[in-house]
């Protein structure tokens, strides 16, 4: 039977209940100190509507509320318990350096847009180019604007927008009790900001720092 | 962890774009984060894995699907 890899966390943080997709039972998969949170999937694909998207989103955020963990991209399909096992063991050094990291913090997603979109004389031609690199350079002027919220994060990262109707994406790793203080330092610094619109949504499982080394 | 949701937004206008906003959070944050504990991620329905995340939030808006 398949199974489906929602998280990987540490052994005996918490009990584990609840419900997965499709129903099935979450359960957990052990090998040595870690854990990988799963349930049975029948079919070797999954669907990838945006309904099973946020169901898939709410049960990590409940596997979240109970234990530190590591989130699992969507879509992880495995051949069965051994095969979990032994991806828990090959990649044990790597997970368990994220989980200290990311132990006790929330992801911020903070997004960037700003009134910059080209003339439409400009849009072709040398001043759709100039247009695009003036955007890039503001978007390096806001990212660099936005160095406050770093600073008062564990780490983060911003991807600059491929295209002018595109926002600038950061995320941040916060601890949880710095929540508050991220969001006071965000407001202060839209009312400096005066071209650029900010939203930022979370608390999220560590989506972001789940590949990333940590330095 | 508490639920997701808007912490923060400048203006009305992107606070009430609230339920895009998120699932384009959540886009970005299932299909290009979280772990990846398997070479080859299998999907039905719609090859999300191989669409590029702007294809998916213009499909997104499209949809204005909002959190239930």
């Amino acid at each position: 039977m398949s199974v489906l890899v929602y998280a990987i966390g540490q052994r005996g943080e918490s009990p584990l209940a609840g419900y997965g997709l499709a129903h099935k039972p979450l359960r957990a998969i052990h090998a040595d100190a870690l854990i990988a949170v799963v349930s049975d999937q029948e079919a070797a694909a999954l669907r990838s509507d945006v309904e099973t998207l946020w169901e898939y989103q709410r049960i990590v955020e409940r596997i979240a509320e109970v234990c530190a963990i590591v989130p699992a991209r969507f879509g992880s399909v495995m051949d069965g318990d051994g095969a979990v096992v032994e991806m828990l063991r090959s990649k044990r050094e790597h997970l368990v350096t994220v989980l200290e990291h990311t132990r006790g913090a929330v992801e911020l997603s903070v997004r960037a847009t700003w009134e910059q979109a080209p003339e439409p004389e400009q849009q072709t031609g040398i001043g759709y180019m100039r247009a695009r690199l003036q955007l890039r350079g503001r978007a390096r002027e806001v990212a660099g604007e936005l160095m406050p919220l770093a600073k008062l994060s564990r780490t983060s990262r911003c991807k600059l927008p491929a295209g002018p109707e595109q926002p600038m994406r950061c995320a941040y790793l916060v601890d949880r009790e710095l929540v508050e203080d991220f969001t006071a330092s965000l407001r202060r610094l839209d009312q400096q900001l005066r071209d650029v619109e900010l939203v930022c949504t979370g608390p999220w499982p560590p989506y972001s720092f789940a590949e990333a080394v940590p330095a | 962890m508490s639920t997701a949701r808007t912490l923060y937004a400048s203006s009305e206008a992107s606070a009430t774009a609230g339920g895009r906003v998120s699932l384009i959070d959540v886009l970005d944050r299932l299909l290009a984060g979280g772990a990846v504990v398997h070479g080859h991620i299998t999907l039905a329905a719609a090859d999300i894995d191989l669409v590029d995340l702007d294809l998916a939030i213009l499909l997104a808006s499209h949809d204005k699907v909002a959190r239930g």
